[in-house]
């Protein structure tokens, strides 16, 4: 590279920034990348389990069970709020 | 008085009608517990109840619930507690918990004794529990992970391939000057160097002109201020 190219804003911010991600540790960021990838996969295998384990019968019975850490959250999430 | 007197009886009214009502609770839920243990306790039970302790536990997270349901609707135990708030955190604290434990118990005792109603048995209900609670895992851990600090990594990412694959837009000379390296070292000249430290301040240097040969020694000498750093540099 040519000296008088150094200078560019754009160029600097742009070296700038792959210099923090060198810093801060290059493995530690493609993991947390990857870890999205991971729970996704993971969601997918939950689904796939759900899939085959719910019947026209058991619905109900699914339909319960996802709403207890729901109602629960949002009812915990609610009642911190009003206690302030 | 007479109005105070008056208020006083409504209040006795209302306690003993919220107390009769209570009691009306309390052996409902008696009834209600003594049933269950009953079929906790019955051999005829679907085998999957007696691994790993399965009746105990529905019938414990049972308990829990109604006798804290019961503590809850008391009046005298909220009105003997002072303070409101720590009161409300502490049910949020402990209320919580129970009841999922006690929803959950219930939901197996359903399974457990209707099987074929719902079309599972409680070992496939045990799988279902958990796959439930994987997902709510891990949309969970996804939203703790897709936060504006990762877009920015993948900015950072972007950026760093361009740093790598950046190239020069200054084309190179078709026949660029080779250097020859002086074994002494390399020749110092400086050609009308004039500096000034403000616009409108005297300048420090003016024209100044000089060659350094390699291998020279050379002392500079004058006032103070007279900028022997600037022909340092």
């Amino acid at each position: 590279m040519d000296i008088s190219e150094l200078t560019d804003h754009n160029i600097n911010l742009c070296f700038e920034d792959a210099r923090r991600l060198i810093e801060q540790g290059v493995t530690e960021i493609f993991t947390r990348q990857l870890s999205v990838v991971v729970q996704l996969m993971s969601i997918t295998a939950s689904y796939a389990t759900l899939a085959s384990l719910v019947n026209r019968k058991s619905w109900p019975i699914l339909g319960l069970m996802a709403s207890i850490p729901l109602l629960k959250n949002s009812a915990s999430v609610h009642t911190v709020e009003s206690l302030g | 008085m007479l109005v105070q007197e008056l208020l006083k009886a409504e209040l006795n009214i209302e306690q003993g009608i919220a107390g009769h009502l209570i009691q009306q609770e309390v052996v409902f839920l008696d009834r209600q517990k003594e049933t269950l243990l009953r079929l906790a306790r019955n051999q005829m039970a679907r085998r999957e109840l007696l691994i790993f302790g399965a009746k105990e536990w529905i019938v414990r997270g049972y308990t829990e619930l109604s006798e804290l349901m019961v503590r809850l609707t008391d009046p005298k135990s909220v009105s003997d507690t002072l303070d409101l708030k720590e009161t409300q955190a502490q049910v949020v604290r402990r209320f919580f918990p129970q009841l999922d434990t006690g929803f959950r118990s219930l939901i197996y005792l359903f399974v457990a004794f209707n099987p074929d109603y719902f079309g599972m048995p409680i070992s496939q209900l045990t799988f279902l529990e958990t796959a439930v609670d994987g997902i709510y895992a891990s949309v969970s851990n996804l939203q703790n992970y897709l936060s504006d600090k990762l877009i920015r990594d993948i900015f950072s990412i972007r950026n760093l391939f361009e740093c790598i694959n950046f190239k020069s837009k200054v084309a190179r000379p078709k026949n660029p000057a080779t250097y020859v390296p002086h074994p002494n070292g390399m020749k110092i000249q400086a050609k009308d160097v004039s500096f000034k430290y403000h616009e409108k301040s005297q300048p420090v240097l003016r024209n100044v002109n000089f060659t350094i040969e390699p291998g020279e020694l050379v002392s500079i000498v004058g006032y103070n201020g007279s900028g022997f750093p600037l022909k340092r540099r």
